[in-house]
């Protein structure tokens, strides 16, 4: 079976409109639920979204020096999630995309910009499907800390690349590793 | 095999770059080429840098303050520092460590918060919770440490340096595999 690595994932194309994949079972589904074989458990399951920042909803202790800029200090951030692909560089949703949850975030930027570096605890509610926690510094993944329903025991890592300079869409890929998971 | 304790493994030299232990586990260190990690143990001195607190105010504090809290530091192998907090000669820097939360206690710097240990070249772990009793849960990790839960024990090398004696207690069927 070929083993599916990290950077073959993150390099892969924007238009999959949701990348699920087993690594380390002998079956891999490409699309929709995943499927487990027989008497083997689910061990890693990678999922991506595409995550529009709502700027004006967010908030911040300090003035930023420039509208699109996030001061250090205290911060609230949040934002819309969807399927990959299913949203432009410009972080404008295709017409009849799904919306897949919502993202808030409250944590604390050490390093200002169009693109902070902060550390953070996040949540990512997925409709229907439950709520993902991550947590730690935000560089290029934070560690998934928990969740609820589908995540209740989910570890693993949350990775993401910045989609446009604006810094106003990110591509998430959600790296859960559990015992039950999907179950 | 002999059973290691925990008090036992946190009594050893703090010299140890990599504390790896299995304990209680015959049966898999029977088994050659593929030993069952069951305890994992990682020893590691730190120390906040004071240059770094923030606490949200309009000008930088001069003291910490009870409030919101910002601060980082580096993270040393074990026996990397000095009883007065400064590195050894030959201490060898691991990574960055950055906490932010609450400071609820400023004389024993007390604080309830998210601390993320980015160990450089291996994945950051993340623990989170209240420090009154030196300890606190790892809630999860990155790399590395992508399934890591356990417990973060800290002992003080120097309170006024800020310098501290860190031994991660992380358990996992598959972590450092």
């Amino acid at each position: 079976m070929e083993r599916v690595s990290r950077r073959k994932l993150l390099a892969a194309g924007s238009g999959a409109a949701l990348a699920t994949t087993l690594v380390g079972a002998t079956t891999a589904a490409a699309q929709g639920q995943p499927t487990r074989p027989p008497g083997q458990p689910l061990l890693e399951r990678i999922e991506r979204f595409v995550l529009v920042t709502n700027q004006p909803a967010s908030d911040a202790l300090r003035q930023p020096t420039s509208p699109t800029q996030a001061p250090t200090g205290p911060v609230y951030f949040t934002g819309t999630l969807w399927d990959d692909g299913a949203v432009s560089t410009d972080g404008t949703p295709a017409s009849g995309a799904i919306q897949r949850g919502v993202y808030r975030s409250f944590g604390w930027v050490y390093t200002p910009g169009v693109v902070p570096l902060f550390t953070a605890v996040h949540t990512f509610d997925l409709f229907g499907r439950g709520q993902l926690t991550a947590a730690g510094v935000t560089d290029a993944s934070k560690a998934i800390t928990g969740g609820t329903g589908e995540f209740q025991s989910a570890r693993g890592e949350v990775r993401y690349a910045v989609l446009n300079s604006a810094g106003t869409a990110l591509v998430l890929e959600m790296d859960v590793v559990a015992p039950n998971i999907g179950r | 095999m002999e059973r290691l304790s925990r008090r036992r493994l946190m009594a050893t030299s703090a010299t140890a770059t990599l504390a790896a232990a299995i304990v209680g586990n015959t049966a898999a260190l029977a088994q050659p080429g593929q030993p069952q990690i069951e305890k994992w143990l990682l020893e590691f001195d730190f120390s906040f840098d004071p240059r770094t607190l923030d606490q949200g105010g309009a000008t930088p504090p001069t003291a910490p303050a009870v409030g919101p809290i910002y601060l980082a530091g580096q993270i040393w192998d074990g026996g990397g520092l000095n009883p007065d907090g400064t590195p050894k000669s030959d201490a060898v820097l691991r990574g960055t460590h950055r906490f932010f939360g609450w400071l609820y206690e400023p004389a024993a710097m007390t604080v309830i918060g998210t601390h993320t240990f980015d160990i450089a070249g291996r994945g950051k772990i993340v623990v989170a919770g209240a420090t009154d009793g030196l300890n606190a849960p790892v809630a999860g990790g990155t790399g590395d440490f992508k399934t890591a839960y356990g417990e973060l024990r800290v002992g003080i090398i120097n309170r006024a340096a800020a310098a501290y004696h860190a031994v991660f207690d992380m358990l996992s069927p598959t972590i450092g595999r």
